[in-house]
């Protein structure tokens, strides 16, 4: 797992501001992100990063606005739920607000982005189906019947509004067949084809080994071919 | 998981617990050569390869797809209140002291 990027993780009031207008060199591409190079994707991430602790509030505002995409994109492709996408819209604006100021780490701070709206969606899971509030990875899993555990997923089903949605977005055959993945490898999928990360951030996010993630988005893809084949 | 037709000789199988390095470009071209000199005499493995091929190439698509217009509106409006909040007596920003920056109307 890696550092935090964060010297101090909780301390407080943000430090954020004031924001000078000067324009940052970075924030002049579209704002609609899903960029197709991971490299250059983690550069602008750092550069905004740099941008926004130093006072410049057009940075500032395109990494709050990139924060609010993240976490649109990952909750509602793999928790299915566009009431809670808004909500965790608005926990990473907010937390990534708060923080920025504190990171020590830019080029890291992608990995801290998504390990924030990954935490907001299990939370937002636990609540809807009454399971423990407090924070359990994935691998630990949850007590089964028989005495074992049993993997968390953290899809609930999509309401059919929330499907239209989808629909429309990404197309119906891809939201099909990423439904019905099991949980944890549809976040991999997400995180490695969908929002292109590299296989050590998407261990980072998740929590298990890269030797992990790529053996379940192996796994994840014939999956997934096989859904989308058959349809 | 399912294995497709095909996937029965040592050859296929060894194509399987390969295939995802293969196609994420990760294998050294020995490796590469001999994968795509299976495919071409197994129809099962040239198939699994196109289609897991096809499956990445339509996730990375979505990946590029917008948002939707009206989500993306409301991810701007509510950087811009959060923004545009000043501090008592001061010029810079912070974050609002209630928990939640307001939404727009749906």
């Amino acid at each position: 797992m890696q550092k935090s990027v964060f010297g101090d993780e909780d301390a407080g009031e943000p430090r954020a501001g004031p924001y000078n207008t000067a324009r940052h060199p970075v924030v002049t591409k579209s704002h609609n992100l899903h960029l197709s190079d991971a490299g250059s994707d983690r550069a602008e991430y750092a550069a905004l990063v740099r941008g926004a602790a130093r006072g410049d509030r057009e940075a500032m505002e395109g990494l709050l606005i990139r924060a609010q995409e993240v976490a649109y994109r990952f909750s509602l492709l793999v928790c299915g739920h566009a009431d809670d996408a808004e909500e965790v819209m608005q926990d990473a604006l907010l937390k990534t607000y708060r923080h920025v100021g504190r990171i020590r780490r830019p080029d890291a701070f992608r990995t801290w982005l998504y390990q924030t709206v990954r935490n907001a969606c299990l939370m937002k899971r636990r609540r809807r189906v009454g399971e423990p509030q407090r924070l359990m990875s994935l691998e630990q899993g949850g007590p089964a019947g028989n005495g074992g555990t049993r993997p968390i997923d953290v899809e609930d089903r999509a309401r059919p509004a929330d499907q239209r949605l989808m629909d429309a977005w990404v197309g119906a055959r891809l939201r099909r067949a990423l439904s019905a993945l099991p949980g944890p490898y549809r976040a991999i999928v997400v995180l490695r084809e969908i929002e292109g990360l590299s296989t050590r951030e998407v261990a980072a996010v998740t929590g298990i080994s890269e030797a992990n993630v790529k053996t379940r988005l192996h796994r994840a893809r014939v999956m997934l071919r096989n859904q989308l084949e058959d349809m | 998981m399912r294995t497709r037709k095909g996937a029965k000789s040592t050859a296929c199988k060894d194509l399987l617990t390969r295939i995802s390095a293969y196609l994420d470009g990760e294998l050294p071209a020995p490796a590469c050569r001999a994968i795509e000199a299976h495919c071409r005499d197994c129809p099962g493995c040239a198939a699994l390869t196109e289609g897991l091929r096809r499956t990445i190439g339509l996730c990375q698509e979505a990946g590029r797809t917008p948002l939707p217009d009206a989500v993306r509106e409301r991810a701007r409006a509510s950087v811009r209140r959060l923004l545009n909040r000043r501090p008592q007596g001061g010029s810079g920003v912070t974050a609002p002291s209630r928990s939640r920056v307001p939404r727009a109307g749906r």
